[in-house]
């Protein structure tokens, strides 16, 4: 124990990969069995049937994985900028954020994407869906654009750790991406919707290009060019998000030792 | 008030495979490997006393350290302090023993350090009058002012040590163990801990064990040393015995005006010669048991005109580093 | 002097403003969102597996806000104290580790009960919480959930001292985590599971942290049972505690041996 000083010191979010997925599926697989409760006792959620939620959770956690595996490191910026790592990244002529983003793949969130992908096709299978090239390219987009939306948010939230000692937020709003990005969005009422599609941009991720693959976009209560266009929004925030974070970093302080 | 005889720690680990799967060839095996960190160290140290246990790094200071604290059980040997045993009666040694450990800090990083000295007064049951005072008196001897309401992980290096030695001392324990209390600090902060500690002792008695890579703490410290290498002791004594000891010479440089004549000073050797500007420096040495050093320096002026004279310090860095690479 | 290490605990967590204050409008946002979905859920039926809307509607808001406040993400400070090796300093404190640790893991929750308040209060006032049913259910209640807070406490505890054994834990806490939210109840009642997962679950000592006392206060009829439901959460804390001693005996012999 004595001698695990260095270990911390190599670096505060280490991890093997092994255990990361483990982290992985523990979360997945609760998130799982919770919404696997909920559709045996109620049978459909919002009028959506089991394999319609199915295909929406399999697009979720698809987003999520492209966002972890292309973006997963910002969340140890707060981490980085507690523990003073941050210093060496302003050394380098390189973009920042660019170091931050690089500074170590962690395999395990391969987990996020392989477990994503293989709920999604098992979903595609049994949601009533007639798969076309255009649409199989339509849900690529979308689970690129989805990744890209939440990455945009979660890197927005990372800036601001460069002026508020943040710790438990941006866990908060990652549970709560995890807990309420399943739902259809009309479970929210109008008010709620709107909240989730225009505040925190959690529509976008998978809701509505869900409801245009299952042909559901008259239950929309946003214009449906939005939901055919979720795909473009990934782009758009993602470099609002980076924006906003290089604007923060002004504000870096580094700490005292 | 620290008796240790024959102090032994072993460590065993289980055995690292090497080659391919060699991390997961060390899950099942069941070699184990014995390192002896401590071999044997025998030790007194009086009340009141500043001592200085050095050595190079692996020599076992640190495990010593924590057996005398009571973190360590040790593997064979006795150890009393202040009449008890450490291990065995861990929370009734830690109310008389106060601890510094330079790589690490007690302190609570969240909080202003203030808070950290409120705690840790309430654990060891101080009267809040004593508190305040004590508190009063160690901040405008540290100069803690500034920052005693700054949350610990902001202060530099220098700040939180003094905090951590604030915070050691706080209760009055009357032994104080420093583990590397300078480590990385300048040389202001470095004397201004220096005269902490030696103030604590003379004011208090305070015992001081102190371990430390900077030689120079020991020389401004402690009379006494005690150095450590491969688990054993390898010197126990005085400091300017150890001197005497390993250093059987002393050196002068003297810069003299050329030409000066051939070189015949009885008792005093010629080392080095280097010629600039018209000038000489040369280096010599003597053994001081046979001529003081007032007598060689006489006898020096008595034959050369001499510029200027300098009597070289005995080197304790160098006295270290020989008794390091002897063995 | 163990008030003080509590005060330390709250403070520690306090000190950061920012984050508390986000804390607390997430978890107003939680509780609306909670609403909504079960409110949804629900849509026409008036009662599934015997459980009301309002009673579900009710036990999710107040599930979600036990399970922020009992299963905080740094639960403990002991693992990172483990890990950079301060835990040196606890070693040679006139206090045991146990008692620091746990005080200040008291005094964290305890930080975190104003922001569970105004949750309980955002429930109420919107009338998603049904007031409790009497002054017996209430303190019946009040009683379960400190109690499920201390079986919520020496469990966090537990897993915390799994520190000085490996430091590869990461994967362990998250399925910690995920399994305290699961089965404890926080966020589907048991009485929605299938009926051999909840049989389970009810021996598991999650249970006795959220789903006891949540089921009390839903309980239109207390009676010798709820008094029975305490008591197995007494029989819990008894239990977790001796083990919890049991296991820093443990450790303590591994870290005196062999440094860890």
């Amino acid at each position: 124990m004595l001698q695990r000083a260095a270990w911390k010191a190599s670096f505060a979010y280490r991890g093997n990969t092994a255990n990361m997925i483990i982290g992985v599926a523990a979360v997945q697989g609760v998130q799982l069995l919770f919404i696997g409760v909920l559709l045996d006792r109620f049978g459909a959620i919002a009028g959506w049937s089991t394999p319609e939620i199915a295909l929406l959770y399999g697009m979720r956690l698809t987003a999520h994985g492209v966002c972890t595996t292309c973006f997963g490191q910002h969340a140890a910026v707060s981490i980085m900028l507690r523990e003073g790592y941050y210093d060496r990244f302003l050394l380098r002529p390189v973009n920042p954020f660019v170091q931050v983003l690089t500074a170590r793949f962690n395999l395990g969130t391969l987990g996020d994407l392989g477990l994503g992908l293989t709920i999604l096709i098992v979903a595609a299978q049994v949601a009533p869906v007639r798969w076309t090239p255009v649409s199989v390219l339509f849900l690529t987009a979308a689970m690129i654009g989805g990744g890209l939306v939440e990455a945009g948010v979660q890197i927005a939230l990372s800036g601001l750790s460069f002026r508020l000692p943040m710790l438990s937020a941006k866990a908060s709003v990652n549970t709560m991406l995890t807990d309420f990005g399943t739902y259809p969005m009309p479970v929210f009422g109008r008010a709620g919707a709107y909240a989730l599609t225009f505040v925190l941009p959690l529509a976008f991720v998978a809701y509505l290009p869900c409801t245009v693959l299952l042909g559901r976009t008259g239950e929309l209560f946003v214009p449906v060019w939005l939901a055919y266009g979720a795909p473009l929004a990934g782009p758009a925030l993602l470099y609002a998000g980076y924006r906003f974070f290089a604007y923060q970093s002004r504000h870096y302080v580094s700490t005292g030792n | 008030m620290i008796i240790a005889e024959n102090l032994v720690k072993e460590f065993s680990r289980p055995a690292r495979s090497t080659g391919p799967f060699g991390g997961i060839r060390s899950l099942f095996t069941t070699r184990r490997v014995v390192t002896r960190a401590v071999d044997g160290v025998s030790l007194t140290v009086e009340a009141g006393e500043m001592v200085g246990y050095i050595g190079p790094n692996g020599a076992g200071k640190s495990t010593t350290i924590k057996m005398l604290t009571g973190v360590l059980v040790p593997t064979s040997g006795r150890i009393e302090v202040n009449g008890l045993v450490p291990w065995r009666h861990r929370q009734a040694n830690a109310r008389t023993i106060g601890a510094v450990f330079g790589q690490r800090t007690q302190l609570w990083q969240d909080l202003p350090l203030r808070d950290s000295f409120e705690l840790i007064a309430k654990l060891y049951g101080m009267e809040r009058p004593h508190y305040r005072s004590r508190l009063a008196r160690f901040t405008e001897l540290l100069d803690l002012g500034s920052f005693i309401d700054t949350p610990v992980r902001s202060l530099s290096l220098g700040q939180r040590m003094r905090g951590d030695l604030v915070a050691a001392m706080l209760y009055e324990p009357p032994l104080l163990y420093l583990d590397e209390p300078t480590v990385g600090l300048d040389v202001v902060a470095k004397a201004r801990i220096r005269d902490f500690i030696s103030f604590l002792n003379a004011e208090t008695g305070t015992t001081v064990l102190l371990t430390t890579h900077d030689i120079a703490d020991v020389e401004r410290l402690c009379h006494r040393v005690v150095v450590i290498d491969g688990g054993s002791v390898v010197y126990d004594g005085d400091l300017e015995a150890l001197r005497q000891r390993h250093l059987p010479y002393r050196e002068l440089t003297v810069t003299v005006q050329l030409p000066f004549p051939e070189w015949d000073v009885p008792g005093i050797q010629l080392v080095d010669t280097a010629v600039h500007d018209g000038q000489a420096t040369i280096s010599v040495r003597y053994d001081p048991l046979r001529i003081s050093t007032p007598e060689a320096i006489s006898r020096i002026t008595a034959q050369l005109s001499v510029v200027d004279l300098t009597v070289q310090e005995p080197d304790l860095e160098q006295v270290i580093h020989q008794i390091y690479t002897a063995r | 002097m163990r008030v003080a290490v509590v005060m330390l605990g709250a403070k520690s967590v306090l000190i950061y403003r920012s984050d508390v204050f986000i804390g607390v409008i997430g978890l107003a946002l939680r509780v609306v969102l909670v609403y909504l979905v079960w409110r949804a859920l629900y849509d026409t039926e008036t009662s599934v597996s015997g459980v009301s809307l309002n009673d579900a509607v009710g036990y999710a808001i107040l599930g979600a806000i036990f399970n922020v406040t009992f299963q905080p993400w740094h639960f403990s400070s002991l693992m990172s104290r483990v890990y950079d090796g301060n835990v040196v300093f606890d070693l040679i404190r006139p206090v045991g580790l146990l008692t620091l640790s746990l005080g200040q893991q008291l005094g964290a929750t305890l930080a975190g009960f104003p922001r569970a308040l105004i949750g309980i209060a955002v429930g109420l006032t919107i009338q998603a919480v049904p007031p409790p049913a009497g002054v017996v259910t209430t303190l019946a209640f009040v009683v379960s959930s400190l109690l499920g807070m201390a079986v919520a406490l020496l469990c966090n505890l537990l897993v915390s001292l799994t520190a000085f054994w490996t430091t590869e834990i990461y994967g362990a806490i998250m399925v910690y985590h995920m399994a305290a939210a699961f089965c404890s109840g926080a966020l589907i009642p048991l009485w929605f599971m299938p009926d051999a997962l909840g049989a389970v679950l009810r021996y598991l000592p999650f249970s006795a942290q959220v789903f006891t006392p949540l089921s009390i206060y839903f309980d239109p009829s207390p009676g010798p049972h709820t008094l029975a439901a305490i008591g197995v959460q007494v029989a819990w804390v008894v239990l977790l505690a001796y083990l919890s001693r049991l296991v820093w005996k443990r450790a303590l012999r591994r870290v005196v041996i062999n440094g860890g």
